[in-house]
């Protein structure tokens, strides 16, 4: 757990970058103000909770999970479910309004304000991302899609048919429109 | 004015409280939770943000047109300090004014905002709704709230906006923009909205048989 967690403040170090003054101790304080670091945080406990196999001991800090995870989703509005398995480096910027339930998500994914990614009902999994994936703000990503490595997902887009690697994609539903991605957050990873 | 131009969706003014929140209450139970436990189905249902939310505004509504003058303010001073922390909490606003049938349903939270427009019954709403009123000129003119009915699906981020009205049965799909009016038993999408299929999904979605969707609620 605190190696992921650890990755996930490197990334968003390296990804959002600082001010030059903010180099010492003070910027992991700094960075742990940010609600989408906090719900990051809370969401790999609940992972590592979920998973522990302790009699008594689990299930305290399965409570404990729960609870934290109803305080972040009604202060900071995001709802990160236990069940979904996230890679090394999450990235979460701004909050409110975020849903994720994945199948899988690889790893330095970033995603933004209103992003949903979730199961539509009926369908058999909710989707699977892959590595360097960054979904911009308010786009929805729903039902059993897959989406490939490197890719752009456009603000307010709606994505319900599976997506190659390496390329762009915007509108509602969403189309190629790029056969490249480019986007600052895809280079830094960890 | 626009009381005349609506249709008669059954907005039932008569009915007590706690008929119609059985009735929204049960519409989710029977969705969401059907084959789940005794404390998921009866007590979690009820705790979740958006029936929490639906809650007070069928506790605002019963106060609001009720005719007894002391209890109404008592109740609507009561419904100021329910209504906090669902707005300042969850994020969702729904004005006591607004006119939904029963079976409402609203699926998670944040960024919902429902107007004072007519809502029929059965309509699912998901997070990020904007059913909004907007003025049909920019500097004059009372806001007109669109008219929705029943069987409604909007799905998560959409906008309704303005004089518009939405037949039965239609799927509104997620991220899609609705400008113009909708006729019945269509799913559209995309900004602005197009009827991309002259059937909807809603059946399979739920897994419900039509009879057993007719019997509940």
């Amino acid at each position: 757990m605190f190696e992921m967690i650890k990755s996930d403040f490197e990334r968003k170090f390296k990804a959002f970058g600082l001010r030059p003054e903010d180099q010492g101790p003070m910027r992991y304080v700094k960075l742990s103000m940010e609600l989408g670091t906090q719900a990051v945080v809370v969401y790999r406990f609940c992972r590592w909770a979920r998973g522990l196999k302790v009699p008594v001991f689990g299930l305290l800090m399965r409570i404990l999970a729960r609870i934290l995870h109803l305080g972040v989703m009604v202060v900071s509005g995001i709802n990160m479910q236990p069940y979904s398995k996230i890679g090394r480096g999450f990235a979460i910027h701004n909050f409110s309004c975020i849903f994720i339930l994945a199948e899988r998500m690889g790893d330095n994914c970033t995603v933004n304000q209103g992003v949903t990614i979730g199961n539509v009902r009926g369908s058999p999994r909710p989707p699977i991302l892959g590595d360097n994936v960054y979904v911009g703000a308010g786009a929805k990503i729903l039902g059993e899609v897959e989406i490939g490595s490197n890719v752009v997902i456009a603000a307010n887009s709606l994505v319900v048919s599976n997506v190659p690697d390496n390329c762009t994609v915007a509108g509602v539903p969403a189309r190629v429109i790029s056969r490249g991605a480019d986007s600052p957050y895809l280079k830094y990873t960890v | 004015m626009l009381e005349k131009q609506l249709p008669a969706y059954p907005y039932l003014p008569s009915l007590p409280m706690f008929e119609i929140l059985k009735a929204d209450l049960g519409r989710k139970r029977e969705l969401y939770h059907h084959h789940a436990g005794f404390f998921t189905r009866w007590v979690k249902n009820c705790m979740d943000p958006g029936a929490l939310a639906v809650i007070v505004y069928r506790f605002g509504n019963w106060g609001y047109r009720m005719k007894i003058p002391v209890v109404r303010h008592l109740v609507l001073f009561v419904y100021l300090f329910l209504k906090m922390p669902i707005v300042l909490g969850f994020g969702i606003y729904i004005p006591v004014r607004a006119k939904i049938g029963k079976g409402f349903i609203i699926h998670n939270m944040n960024g919902i905002f429902i107007s004072t427009g007519v809502i029929g019954e059965n309509c699912t709403v998901q997070q990020g709704v904007t059913i909004g009123a907007i003025r049909p000129n920019r500097w004059a003119g009372k806001p007109r709230p669109p008219v929705l009915g029943n069987n409604v699906y909007i799905g998560a981020g959409a906008k309704v906006l303005g004089d518009v009205k939405v037949g039965d049965n239609s799927v509104v799909g997620a991220n899609s923009v609705v400008m113009t009016d909708i006729p019945e038993n269509v799913t559209v999408m995309g900004i602005p909205a197009r009827i991309v299929s002259r059937h909807t999904a809603t059946e399979r979605a739920y897994g419900m048989p039509e009879a057993k969707k007719e019997a509940s609620v």
